[in-house]
């Protein structure tokens, strides 16, 4: 594999493993208490989840912040192996105690701490590894600009996201109400929402 | 450095619009959550009018007037009902619109001009029905409800949960229940739960 092959590799698992880590801290930041309710029910004492939710969520911003913004550092990759394996034992731990557990991984989410998220750890690690072997070099101005690039990224995604839960929302109320078609409208059926 | 800064600002920016689009998005979760769990909240039901569907209003003692009418709303309320205050407080000294009419059933030995002076319902197209004869003879058991005429006969009738509800009956053509909706079955006592019923009730003197 050349060189250039080998870089732009690494530049995309860098930048990949901080989107993911940064749409989970703002997510997460977002939906505080849903996170705090997971680590509850982790078994962290009462009086510590609410500082360790809020750990969590600046080690994973300022992890994803170094990773664009000091790509040839290596403590952004060591926060990152320790976060995917922390990850990683939570959902091992949900497992092995049979407790059902929310994820919360990305704020809010009906998804249960488990094996998928155990199988994910390697993945994670695996992103830092790549970004290890050939450090990305790019300078504090290209990483700001990459920074801003991936969150305006992650909107997009939100706004994916909200497209459908409008859709049914507005689906919804169509399905409940009667149609009503206006004057204008000259088919059957047609009317509110259609 | 004052690039440094301006991407410092868009980045913060960025974080920010992320969080809020974030924070919409949770909203409408919410929203569908609420209205999953209050499956009544403006969700009107057919009302049946049985044998007296197709026929003209003046047979049921409703005006003369509707008989020639090409699309109008007669809206039933009661005396007692949360909602029906809630109606009648948007029309309160007001003109009402042009296509609708207002039924009051004084239920419960209730005073239907007390009810009609608090909303100041002053209008020719408001009707007392003083001894439930209407709606009576519609086996009317609920309200608010709204008589829907098209072509100068009773067509169709239903709830009518709210306000934007009846907006939608008033700006509409034709009232399309969905499938198996429409006609399915009587409305029972524990269908209507919640709501006023006037079967049977006494007018005021």
């Amino acid at each position: 594999m050349s060189q250039v092959a080998i870089t732009a590799l690494s530049a995309i698992a860098t930048i990949l493993l901080a989107g993911v880590f940064l749409r989970s801290s703002l997510s997460k930041a977002r939906a505080i208490s849903g996170f705090q309710r997971t680590l509850n029910q982790l078994g962290v004492p009462f009086a510590l989840v609410s500082i360790l939710a809020w750990v969590v969520v600046l080690t994973e911003f300022i992890t994803a912040s170094g990773l664009l913004l000091a790509p040839d550092a290596r403590w952004p990759r060591v926060g990152a192996v320790l976060l995917a394996v922390s990850f990683g034992a939570a959902a091992a731990w949900a497992m092995v105690s049979h407790r059902r557990i929310a994820c919360q991984c990305f704020g809010t989410s009906s998804s249960r701490l488990g094996n998928r998220h155990l199988m994910l750890m390697p993945a994670w690690i695996g992103l830092a590894g790549i970004g290890q072997i050939v450090p990305s070099e790019w300078s504090l101005i290209n990483g700001l600009m990459i920074f801003a690039g991936v969150v305006y990224l992650l909107i997009v995604i939100e706004l994916f996201r909200l497209r459908p839960i409008m859709r049914e929302m507005r689906g919804y109320r169509v399905a409940l109400a009667p149609a009503y078609v206006r004057p204008s409208a000259g088919a059957q059926g047609e009317g509110i929402g259609s | 450095m004052t690039t440094s800064v301006l991407l410092i600002i868009t980045c913060g920016l960025a974080i920010v619009t992320f969080i809020m689009f974030g924070a919409l998005l949770e909203l409408y979760y919410q929203l569908k959550q609420v209205r999953l769990h209050l499956d009544l909240v403006d969700t009107p039901s057919p009302l049946s009018l049985g044998e007296f569907e197709g026929v003209t209003p003046s047979t049921v003692g409703l005006p003369s007037e509707l008989d020639t009418a090409e699309r109008n709303v007669v809206l039933v309320l009661s005396n007692k009902c949360q909602t029906c205050f809630t109606l009648a407080g948007e029309f309160a000294g007001q003109d009402l619109p042009e296509e609708l009419w207002i039924l009051v059933i004084p239920i419960f030995g209730g005073n239907a001009d007390e009810f009609i002076d608090q909303f100041q319902l002053y209008h020719n197209r408001v009707l007392i029905d003083r001894d439930s004869r209407i709606a009576g003879q519609l086996g009317l058991d609920t309200t608010p409800a709204a008589l829907i005429v098209s072509g100068g006969l009773l067509s169709t009738a239903q709830t009518v949960p709210s306000m934007r509800n009846l907006r939608a009956i008033l700006s509409a053509e034709e009232i399309v229940f969905p499938i198996g909706r429409r006609g399915a079955r009587e409305l029972s006592q524990s269908d209507v739960g919640g709501r006023d019923h006037v079967r049977g009730a006494r007018g005021d003197a």
